[in-house]
Order: C-alpha cells, then sequence, then structure tokens
C-alpha cells in the first residue's frame, strides 16, 4: 500500500510544484501572502543544510561501519518538506514584485528543480526496487548542482548582480574597475558621479536597481531618480522638502516609510545634509562650487569625495597666552579698539572707532591675531577694497557690521570667504538687491540688516525664502503633523447627537466662517473648497469614484461614477439633479463637445466607449472587443474628439496602445506601446485635445506612471515631452491659457501655456494618504486630495475633482 | 589722629598688598593712567573680571525705570474678572494678614477697583499679549516683549524700594547696577562714561530721586553713574572757559595729573587715581558729548517715529533718543528714571497723562534698535520699584480711583538681548493681588539680567568692610525660562 501511495504523492507534488513554476506572478499587493512570502529566505536555508548534511552522512560509512539509514531518510524527508515550502513561499514572495524578471526566472526554475529533486530523491531512498540506488545517487548528485545554481541566483535577486563579483580579483576573470568619472573642477564638478552617486550606490541600490526595484524606483542614474517612482519622482530640482528621497530619509526611523528601511544602513546626517545641499542647488549632474558652498560638513565630505579643496581651510584660533603674546608685538593705534569677548573662548571683538579712516597697512596689523576675530565692527568708517580684501581673510569672523560706510553689492565679493558670518549689518550702505543673492552663499547667515539701503522689500522676501533652512523646515513640519495626530488621539468619540441640518439661508453665514481656512492654491488661482458639495439625497455616498467628470454650457457636472448611480448630474451648487441608467456605468474618462449646437458626453468605460447626448441618449458606442482581430481593445480609460469629431480612445490599463477612430467609430490608425521611451506609455491613462493653437491642435496623454505627458499631432506623431516630474497624473482639463491637471499622488496642479507650474492645489503633506483609494471619509482635509482622478474647469475657472475614492469623492474649489 | 594713619588703618587687604610690593603697585599705576584703575593682565582684558564670564547675548542695557510705581493692572496685567467685582470688598483669602502701608492701613474697607481701561489683544509670538488702551505704540510691539507679571519686591515704599531695584539692597550704601557692571567688565568706549543717567519729569505725584541711586557704594568712584541733564548743556561747565582752548586745557590737566600721580605714589589710594582717571574722561567728554547730543543728523523719520517731543531735551522721549545714541556709542549702561507713577489718587487722569508721555517713545526706542541691527545684543528692561494695589485708596466712583503701593506682585517687561521675544512670564490671582506661578523676586531679576551680560552674578565679588559683596547678596535664582 505504502510502496504504491508514496510515488503517487510525489507525483501530485511534483505537478503542483511544476505549477508555481508556471504562475504568471502578476503584481499583487496582499498583506497575508506578502506576510508569508518574506519567510522565503528564511525557510529556504532548511532544504539546502539538510541535503549537504545528507551528502556527507552518505559518505560516512565509506570510512566507518555504521548504520544512518533512518537518519538519512529522515533528513530527506525534512529536506522534501522544506523545499515545497520554499517553493511556495518562494511565489508568493515574488507576488510582492520589483524582481528583474530574468532573474526571477532563472532562479524560480532552478528551484523548482531543486524541489522535484527532492522528492524524488525521497521516492528512491525509500523504494527497493533494483537501480533505485543509481537513481538515487544521480539525484543527489543533480540536487546540489541545482542548490547551488539557485542559491547563486537567489542571492543575486537580494543583493544585488554584482555583489558577488564586484570585488573580484582582476587576475580571476574580475571586471576591471571602470575609471570612475574624473572629478572635475572647482568651476565644473562631476557631483553626481563622484559624490551622489557612490552615497546611493551604498545605501539604496541593493533594492532600487534594474535587478529589484521596490516600488518601481530605480537609483542607478540621474534619470532615474528624476522619473521616479510609484509614489512620483525621488527628486524634484530646488526643492529637497518635496522630494521623496529627502523627506523619507527624514522620517522618524520607525516610521513605515522611512528610507533606507529600519535595520538596513542607513544615511548618515552628513550624507543626507549632502544630498539636500544638492537638490535645493539644482541636482544637476555637474556643477560649479564657486557658486553656492554647502555647511562645513559637508564641505569637508565633499573635499573627501572630489580629492580637491573647495573652502579655504578651516583657520585654528590662538589659545589666549597665544594671542596676548602676539598682541604685545602689534602696532595697532588708538584707532583700533580690541577686547576680549569672553573668559571662557580666546575670541576676540575689534571695533575701528567712527569716522576712521582706515589704510590696508593699519588693517594688516592685525593680521597675526586675525584667526580669533569674532566681531568686527567699522560703522561709519572708511576703507577701501583692499582693506576688505584682508577682512575677507579673517576667516572666523561671526559678527560683521559695515553699517553707514561706502560699501557696494559688487564689494562683498571680497568677503565670501567668510562662511562662519552670522549676522552681517549693512544699514546705511551703497548695497542694492543684488547684494542678497551674493549673501546667499554664506551658509550660516542669520541676520542681515539693510535699513536705509536701496534694499527692496521684495527682494529682502525672496531672500528669506530661499535661505531658509529647507530641512529643518521639514523636520518641524512632520513634528508638528505628529503633535497633530497626538492631539487628534485625544479627542472624545460622542455617538448620537446629529448635525442640524443647514437652511440654504443660514447656510451662508456658515460658509463664511469657514472661508478663511479652506483655501488652496496660490496667486491669480487662490481657490476656496466648498464644503459638501454634491450629496445625493437618501444616499449615504455617491458610489465608488473612479470617473471622469465634465461640465456642460450651462454649468450643470456631469460625474461618472461606479457606484449604482452610474453617470450623476448636479447643478453648480451641487444640488443633485439626476442619474443615468446603467449604460453610463464607470465612465472613466470623459469629455465633452459641442456639435452643430448639441453637447454631447464620450465616457470611456474599459470594455467600451459610449458618446451620449445630455439627456443620456447613447448615440453611439464603440466596443473593443468588436474591432479586427489586430486592433481590439479591452480597457480604456480615456477618449479625446478632435475639433472635426475624430475620436481617440487609450487602452491605458492593458495594451497602453492609442487608437484613432473617425466620427461615425471607423477604426483609422493606432500608435503607442508599453515602455519608457518617447511615444511609449507606462499606463496611457488620460487623453485630452490642446486646440490653444488653433493652427496646431494636438493631442496630449497622460502618461501615467512614467510621470509625465506627452504630446502627439493628430496623426499620432510623437511631438514632445512637455513636462517631466509629476506626481501620476490622471487626466487633464483646458481653459483658456491654463491646463488642469489631477494627479493620483495628492494633490492637482494648474500649469499656463508654457507648462510653467503656476498653482498647486490641494497637496496632501500625509504620504499615507497619497493615492490611497480607501482613505475614509472621517479622514479627509478639504485642503488635501488623497487621489485626484478626473477633473474639470468649469467656464469661469471655478474646479471640480473627482478623486479614486472607495467612498466616492467630489470636490468643488470656487475661484477667488 | 593723624590722617596719615588714619588712612592706613582703612587700607583694604588688596591696598596693603598693592603698597608693600613695590613692582606690583608701579604696574597698577601704569594701567591706572592707561584705562582703568583695575585693569587685568592684557591691554585687550577690561574690568576686573576681564571679559565677561561667557559670551554675553546683551552687551549694553537700557532700563527704562518707571519711578513711583506704575499700576500693572490699568497698563499689563489683564483682569477682565474684576468688572463685575466693582466695589466689592477684596476678599479676606486674596489679602490675608498681609500688610498695607500707613496711608491706606486705617481705611474701613478695601473696594475693589476695576480698571476703567479697555485692554486689546496683540499677537505675540505665544497666545497673545493684552495690554490696555493706555498703550497703543507699546502694544504693537507686542512680539519683541517678554512680559513678565511676576515680578516680586520686599520693599513696601518708594526710598527703600527704588534703593533694592538699584543696588540689590534696601539699605542705602551699596553700588548700583550700573556700576557693578561697569566695576566687571570696562568700558567699551573711552570717550564716554560706561554708566549714564538721564532723569525725565512725569505727571501728578513725583517721588524724590537722589544721585545715592546711581552711586558707587564701596566701588572706585569711576564706576558711579555719570547723570547727563536734560537741558541743552547736559554736562555744566564741560566747555572751556572764555579765553582757554583745548590745549591750554591740556597743559593745565598735565601738570594736575603729575601732582596726582605723586599723591598716588605716596598713599596709594585708589581714590586719587579715581580722580586722574575722572579728569581725563572730562576732557574726553568735552569732544564727545556735543557730538552726542548733536540730534542734526538723526533722519526726520526718526526723530517723527520717537514722537513730539523729541526735541525737548528732559522729555522722555528725547531721553529714549539720547539713550540709542549712546548705546550706538558703546555706552555699557543706560539708566533712565522717568519720575510720576505715585498715583495715589486720580489715577486715570494721571497715568493717562503718564502713558501718553512714555508710549511712543520707549516703542519707537525698541523699533530704532531692531532697524539698526542693534535689539539683539542690547538689552531693554521696562519696569518701576513696586506694582499698586487693586482695591482703590481714597474714594471709589465709577470714574475715579487711586491705587496704593503693592509689592506681591508686579509687571516689567524686557525686550532684545537674549531675552526670549513675544512671550509673557508668570500669572498673578484674578485680584491681581498674589502670585499663582512663576514667581521673579528682585534678586532673581538682578542674577538673570547679569547672567545675560555674560556675568556669572556668584562671580562678581567686592570685599568690603571684611565681607564680600555681591548684587544679589546671598540669593538670586537665573530664570532660565526667559532666555533665548
Amino acid at each position: 500500500m505504502k510502496g504504491i501511495r508514496l510515488p503517487i504523492l510525489s507525483i501530485i507534488a511534483t505537478i503542483a510544484i511544476l505549477a508555481c513554476g508556471l504562475f504568471p506572478y502578476p503584481e499583487i499587493s496582499y498583506g497575508p501572502f506578502n506576510f508569508v512570502g518574506r519567510f522565503h529566505p528564511l525557510i529556504v536555508h532548511l532544504p539546502i543544510g539538510f541535503i549537504l548534511a545528507v551528502l556527507i552522512l552518505q559518505l560516512i560509512p565509506l570510512f566507518t561501519k555504521s548504520e544512518l539509514r533512518i537518519a538519512i531518510k529522515v533528513m530527506l524527508w525534512i529536506t522534501m518538506i522544506s523545499s515545497v515550502a520554499s517553493v511556495i513561499f518562494g511565489t508568493l514572495l515574488a507576488l510582492s514584485g520589483g524582481y528583474s524578471e530574468t532573474l526571477l526566472d532563472r532562479h524560480r526554475w532552478l528551484g523548482v528543480g531543486t524541489c522535484i529533486a527532492c522528492i524524488w530523491l525521497y521516492q528512491s531512498y525509500s523504494s527497493k526496487r533494483k537501480g533505485s540506488n543509481i537513481v538515487y545517487t544521480f539525484l543527489l548528485i543533480l540536487s546540489m548542482a541545482l542548490v547551488g545554481g539557485a542559491g547563486h541566483f537567489g542571492g543575486a535577486l537580494t543583493h544585488g548582480e554584482n555583489y558577488l563579483t564586484a570585488y573580484l580579483p582582476t587576475i580571476l576573470g574580475g571586471k576591471e574597475k571602470t575609471a570612475p568619472v574624473p572629478a572635475g573642477t572647482k568651476e565644473d564638478t562631476a557631483i553626481f558621479d563622484r559624490v551622489i552617486q557612490p552615497i546611493i550606490d551604498n545605501k539604496c541600490v541593493a533594492c532600487h536597481s534594474q535587478s529589484k526595484s521596490n516600488g518601481n524606483l530605480k537609483m542607478n542614474s540621474l534619470e532615474a531618480l528624476v522619473k521616479g517612482g510609484n509614489t512620483g519622482p525621488a527628486l524634484i530640482a530646488h526643492n529637497a522638502l518635496e522630494s521623496l528621497m529627502i523627506q523619507r530619509a527624514n522620517l522618524p526611523i520607525d516610521h513605515k516609510e522611512h528610507m533606507p528601511p529600519k535595520g538596513k544602513v542607513q544615511l548618515t546626517s552628513t550624507e543626507r545634509e549632502t544630498i539636500t545641499w544638492w537638490i535645493n542647488n539644482g541636482s544637476k549632474k555637474r556643477m560649479s562650487l564657486n557658486e553656492t558652498l554647502p555647511p562645513d560638513n559637508v564641505v569637508t565630505f565633499l573635499e573627501s569625495s572630489l580629492g580637491f579643496k573647495i573652502a579655504p581651510p578651516n583657520m585654528e584660533m590662538l589659545s589666549w597666552e597665544q594671542v596676548t603674546t602676539a598682541h604685545k608685538e602689534l602696532k595697532t593705534d588708538q584707532t583700533i579698539n580690541i577686547r576680549r569677548l569672553s573668559l571662557d573662548s580666546p575670541s576676540l571683538s575689534v571695533q575701528i572707532l567712527p569716522n576712521t579712516n582706515i589704510t590696508e597697512n593699519q588693517i594688516n596689523q592685525l593680521d597675526a591675531i586675525k584667526a580669533n576675530i569674532t566681531e568686527l565692527d567699522m560703522n561709519r568708517t572708511v576703507y577701501d577694497d583692499k582693506v576688505l580684501e584682508v577682512i575677507g581673510s579673517f576667516a572666523n569672523l561671526e559678527k560683521l557690521n559695515l553699517g553707514n560706510t561706502s560699501l557696494q553689492s559688487t564689494e562683498i565679493d571680497y568677503i565670501t570667504d567668510l562662511r562662519k558670518l552670522k549676522k552681517i549689518n549693512l544699514i546705511g550702505t551703497k548695497i542694492d538687491d543684488t547684494a542678497l543673492d551674493k549673501l546667499l552663499k554664506f551658509p550660516d547667515l542669520q541676520a542681515v540688516i539693510t535699513s536705509n539701503t536701496k534694499v527692496t522689500s521684495k527682494a529682502a522676501k525672496k531672500f528669506k525664502t530661499e535661505k531658509v533652512d529647507k530641512t529643518k523646515q521639514l523636520q518641524i513640519k512632520t513634528k508638528i503633523k505628529k503633535l497633530k495626530d497626538e492631539l487628534n488621539e485625544l479627542d472624545v468619540e460622542i455617538i448620537g447627537p446629529t448635525e442640524p441640518k443647514k437652511e440654504t439661508n443660514g447656510s451662508s453665514n456658515n460658509n463664511k466662517k469657514k472661508r478663511s481656512s479652506n483655501q488652496t492654491g496660490q496667486g491669480e488661482f487662490t481657490y476656496q473648497v466648498v464644503l459638501d458639495w454634491g450629496k445625493i439625497p437618501n444616499s449615504k455616498n455617491i458610489g465608488i469614484t473612479h470617473g471622469g467628470v465634465v461640465v456642460d454650457k450651462s454649468g450643470k457636472v456631469y460625474v461618472g461614477t461606479k457606484g449604482k448611480h452610474n453617470l450623476v448630474v448636479y447643478d453648480q451648487h451641487g444640488e443633485f439633479i439626476k442619474a443615468f441608467g446603467s449604460h453610463t456605468h464607470h465612465f472613466h474618462g470623459m469629455t465633452i463637445q459641442e456639435k452643430n449646437g448639441k453637447q454631447y458626453i464620450y465616457g470611456a468605460s474599459m470594455a467600451h466607449v459610449s458618446k451620449i447626448d445630455l439627456d443620456g441618449n447613447l448615440v453611439l458606442k464603440i466596443e473593443g472587443k468588436k474591432q479586427a482581430l489586430d486592433n481590439q481593445w479591452t480597457k480604456a480609460t480615456a477618449v479625446a474628439v478632435t475639433p472635426n469629431g475624430d475620436i481617440f480612445i487609450a487602452d491605458g490599463y492593458d495594451t497602453n496602445v492609442i487608437f484613432k477612430y473617425s466620427k461615425e467609430g471607423e477604426f483609422i490608425k493606432k500608435f503607442g506601446t508599453k515602455g519608457t521611451s518617447n511615444g511609449q506609455f507606462k499606463t496611457s491613462h488620460g487623453l485630452a485635445i490642446d486646440s490653444r493653437n488653433p493652427q496646431k491642435p494636438l493631442l496630449i496623454v497622460c502618461d501615467r506612471e512614467n510621470n509625465r505627458l506627452q504630446r502627439f499631432d493628430l496623426e499620432g506623431n510623437f511631438v514632445d515631452i512637455p513636462i517631466e516630474g509629476l506626481r501620476r497624473p490622471c487626466s487633464i482639463s483646458i481653459w483658456s491659457d491654463y491646463m488642469l491637471i489631477a494627479e493620483l499622488a495628492g494633490r492637482a496642479i494648474i500649469l499656463d501655456k508654457n507648462y510653467k507650474l503656476i498653482s498647486i492645489l490641494g497637496d496632501n503633506p500625509d504620504l499615507d494618504q497619497r493615492a490611497n483609494f480607501s482613505l475614509a471619509p472621517e479622514k479627509w482635509e478639504p485642503t488635501s486630495f488623497s487621489a485626484p482622478h478626473g477633473c474639470s474647469f468649469d467656464a469661469s475657472g471655478n474646479i471640480y475633482i473627482q478623486e479614486w475614492n472607495i467612498f466616492g469623492r467630489i470636490t468643488k474649489l470656487e475661484r477667488l | 589722629m593723624n590722617p596719615l594713619e588714619d588712612h592706613y588703618l582703612q587700607m583694604t587687604r588688596r591696598q596693603f598688598f598693592g603698597k608693600t610690593a613695590a613692582s606690583l603697585g608701579s604696574i597698577a599705576l601704569g594701567s591706572l593712567l592707561n584705562k582703568s584703575s583695575l585693569a587685568a593682565n592684557s591691554p585687550l582684558e577690561k574690568g576686573i573680571l576681564g571679559a565677561p564670564h561667557f559670551a554675553p547675548k546683551a552687551k549694553r542695557i537700557i532700563y527704562l525705570f518707571q519711578n513711583g510705581g506704575p499700576a500693572q493692572q490699568d497698563i499689563f496685567d489683564y483682569k477682565p474678572g474684576l468688572t463685575k467685582k466693582f466695589d466689592s470688598d477684596l476678599p479676606d483669602s486674596i489679602r490675608g494678614k498681609q500688610r498695607v502701608t500707613g496711608m491706606t492701613a486705617d481705611q474701613l474697607r478695601f473696594p475693589v477697583a476695576p480698571s476703567i481701561f479697555k485692554f486689546n489683544r496683540y499677537d505675540n509670538n505665544e497666545d497673545g499679549l493684552w495690554v490696555s488702551e493706555l498703550y497703543p505704540h507699546t502694544g504693537a510691539m507686542a512680539k519683541e516683549l517678554c512680559v513678565v507679571y511676576s515680578v516680586n519686591t520686599s520693599a513696601i515704599n518708594h526710598e527703600p524700594g527704588i534703593t533694592f531695584l538699584q543696588t540689590g539692597s534696601e539699605l542705602p550704601g551699596r553700588p548700583s547696577f550700573g556700576s557693578w557692571y561697569s566695576y566687571g567688565l570696562g568700558s567699551a568706549n573711552e570717550n564716554l562714561p560706561n554708566f549714564v543717567v538721564m532723569i525725565s519729569q512725569g505727571y501728578g505725584n513725583m517721588q524724590a530721586i537722589s544721585s545715592r541711586l546711581w552711586s558707587s557704594g564701596f566701588l572706585p568712584s569711576e564706576h558711579q553713574g555719570i547723570n547727563l541733564r536734560g537741558s541743552e548743556n547736559p554736562v555744566l561747565f564741560l566747555k572751556n572757559p572764555k579765553g582757554i582752548n583745548r590745549s591750554d586745557r591740556r597743559r593745565m590737566l598735565d601738570l594736575l595729573s603729575y601732582q596726582n600721580h605723586q599723591e598716588s605714589l605716596r598713599s596709594h589710594d585708589p581714590e586719587v587715581a579715581a580722580r586722574i582717571a575722572q579728569y581725563e574722561m572730562a576732557y574726553r567728554m568735552q569732544m564727545s558729548v556735543p557730538e552726542l547730543a548733536d540730534l542734526s543728523s538723526e533722519s526726520k523719520d526718526t526723530l517723527e517715529m520717537y514722537g513730539p517731543n523729541v526735541n525737548t531735551p528732559g522729555s522722555y522721549a528725547y531721553n529714549c533718543l539720547m539713550a540709542r545714541r549712546m548705546a550706538e556709542r558703546g555706552v555699557g549702561f543706560i539708566q533712565l528714571y522717568n519720575r510720576g507713577w505715585d498715583q495715589h489718587n486720580n489715577l486715570p487722569a494721571e497715568i493717562r497723562k503718564q502713558c501718553e508721555a512714555t508710549d511712543q517713545p520707549q516703542a519707537a526706542l525698541i523699533k530704532d534698535l531692531k532697524q539698526r541691527g542693534m535689539l539683539d545684543d542690547t538689552l531693554v528692561i521696562w519696569g518701576g520699584e513696586f506694582g499698586r494695589t487693586t482695591y482703590s485708596q481714597g474714594n471709589l466712583t465709577q470714574t475715579n480711583y487711586g491705587r496704593d503701593h503693592h509689592p506681591r506682585c508686579f509687571t516689567m517687561w524686557f525686550a532684545g538681548g537674549g531675552v526670549k521675544p513675544g512671550i509673557t512670564y508668570g500669572k498673578t490671582d484674578d485680584y491681581s493681588y498674589n502670585i499663582t506661578e512663576n514667581p521673579m523676586h528682585v534678586h532673581d531679576l538682578h542674577a538673570t539680567l547679569l547672567h545675560l551680560t555674560g556675568i556669572d552674578h556668584e562671580r562678581l565679588i567686592y570685599r568690603h568692610q571684611g565681607r564680600d559683596f555681591r548684587l544679589t547678596d546671598v540669593h538670586g535664582h537665573i530664570v532660565k525660562d526667559i532666555l533665548t
């Protein structure tokens, strides 16, 4: 009985394991799977160890006579079970995605092979049939080979492909180290290749590279960083505060989004500051270090990475004994007043008496003690550029008063080496706005006095915003958020009382009160959030929103939902008018167009695209499956209509191909594929026709996962990429000269005709809330969006946003 | 008794060692002639300490002393709850068995007199500052002010009260705060005294102030405050008489100084050295004081900021502007006295005038210092010798009342120089009668102020009559909560 059952079981197991190998591995994010999957690296070492032990035990009888049969059998059994478990766990782990496909395939097949070999190893060892010994020996050797192979590729998956050979001596065939990029000069430094990329290589690339890209983020080149991953670009030039790579690194280490993850080697504070400084200064591949110098610790770090000096060396202060000795030799006269600042340090405060005409010779007398001068007061003195040049060498100067002198903006160049300067008094001098640009170079500057000069308040304001320490700002913001959370936790929950019903007249008062706080956006495009817009009577909520929104000429708003109300119509005040039938279910992408005085709504709902009139009557339906075999599509996400009525359809959730149809629904052509090059898409999610230039209307594609827009002419020829580094753009609405983009990662933006960002709406500071489909209404903040999906301007520039949300979220923003 | 023997008997141990070691004596004299009689080892070090113990936050102090005791509840210490308690008796639970002055001790009752002035809230860096309508300009500076509601003193009458605030002791004879400062740190400007006093007159009941308040006590005389007069000639007889020019004056002083040196070598009396230093200072002041008092270089905007009285010598406005000018010129301790806050009766009418005269100038002083980048290292102090009672002295009507002396709590404010801007500190009870939180005694105030100038109050010591003296005597805690 047993003899029969075992082979049958083994055959079943073999088939099951093979099935595991053939499993297609879609990217699935399902908690329990991911959790169990992560035990794969743990359990996988059991079969490896045991099979090796079996081999050793097999060799023992060659030397001594001992019976180890039972032990070997038990071990083979454990090997078999644990190898099966490894394959299952491994399959689950692979589901979480982020691995290089080639490596994964190799590892998978070798692993599956090992597992099958182990099953039959046990089988053949237990069998008493003739020849099973030979089979057993063969399988033992085979499984050893397979384990070696699978192990190797498994290691490559975890640690990166080059992990093993990175330090292989060239004699043994190790790769010749590619010569490092030359560091360049201070004027033209290879800052990215020599400083930034090495940090990232050490700390980030193990999980974010070609072979393994967690969160779809690769960090092995500057371009990859700009492109970013699922949650957006890793860096935004000039703005470390908004750059995810810095945001994540600055989170508290226990935060689940902190990077590198807890337990991995962390960035040092100097490394973090270096990257922050680099981003804030434009995150270029090469840059000039003449323009701006970072804080001291970063300077040291840069110098060691680059191999040349970029800042004047630190000047050591003399001890107090040395100062007094040196001072005795000085031939300073009555006009220079020197005193010790405090007994706990040898620093000196120097005052040149007012109305003194100070010469280069006089100031040079301070040379022997200049390292100790931390304060210099030259208020109301007369001096020339040579004197300033000498002062420029007082490297430890922290406070400098040049007030009421003839100083001009250009002369500040003489003192730019004073990197410890904290306060500079320029009251009543001849400086103008350009002086402030020069002062930006002083890394530690905390106070500038420009009263009674030509410096304008506008320039002062700009200086303040640029000078402010963005990293510290972020840290404080994070702290505030944490405190707010704590505050929320203190709230007592009271269930029962119902909100008093708003009277139409009385509510205006209420709204006024809230008006001041619920504003978002900047400048001309500042908006007031209209609270509680778009309820459906007798309905808890409007149903899943995962669609588009359009506004007709009379101001009525059409919202495509995935709930039971399908397409819902509101007036501009959010009063529910009606809902359409199921033929309008899930209008994922929408557009509206007028033809011969009549308006039509087009809706893309995956399998088909519909054209309806404003009463909901179906006028035209294009079905993806009914197209010729080569031109079928299944998941239409967007539709756009040209001025002459041609229809573009994007198969955004499937092939990414864009199809062009005539106004009668006849197929004309198709273009685009999956990918990252020009004319290729990664989720071609949204479409829009840009006729702001009537001579040359263009098709714009929201290339969502490439975080960019692409422009095509109406024949489908690629034109350009007008903007990159977005936060998962979903859809577009154009009004007058302006373009509104709904971005899934928690914000909407308005661009002008030249794609310059002019307003950011509802930017969500909470990374957990961005692109969060299931965020509950009680967590919604009026001025932070979670996942903007559909958007539309109305005729006066007000905005409607519908978000990807399981409870249904639609917001009106009134332009102020 | 032989005057010489008399002198030796009075000699301090310091003088004794100074005399017996001739070489030491001559070194001491050498430095006398140059700078201060007590200069430390290196010419880079000044004052008895040589330099502050640690880096100072405040390099100079401007003390706007409000002589007479401003009523805290009519200006800063907002008690809206008292309106309802108008004319009710001050509860025994509040007053307890505390003493009151002889002026109100035999009143039959102590009726609560709520302030008749309206209070406004000004944004500061915390949850706002309440200031009455009497001080709109000062209120508008709320973001620069650190207002302390809980200052308290031991004295109940003016003379001991001011003396305590100025010298750290109610008994006369101790050195003034400014003298201690000058003695410890020396001067930053050789051409002006390091401790200057200016007085402005107020309205209504004024209390006497005398030069004893800025005396150097037992410290060498050159550290006493120099009182600049409120007139065209801030220092009398500073101008050379007709027929004598500056070189004549120099020759006269050289001869005088030679003779004084001879005396100094013979007796080693530090007062002789002080005299030499003062003659030299006066000579230099002949040049520096006219420049100081010449307001023609001030811009129209600046003058307007200080209000209409700024051109009247002797006014609070004029003194505030002079204070800023002295601060610019390196005077370390600038003490203004503004008289007229002793409002025992007719308080509403008198305090109005008093506030009108002080509000704009003192706000302008802060603004002016800030504009010039000086507020961060200049400490401005405002306050009197005590506060006033919540109960009315004399008749209480809807429009009139008076207030008696009240030492248990009063309000002072600070600006700049290492004090946290835009905060309040300390709390008083609903009657502004007792302190309920964070008291700041005068000794604590002194310790804190010295700390801000970089001096450890426990290490600035002078031995006199066989014991060690400090400004804070054996008391004083630094109030760290108000420091930046």
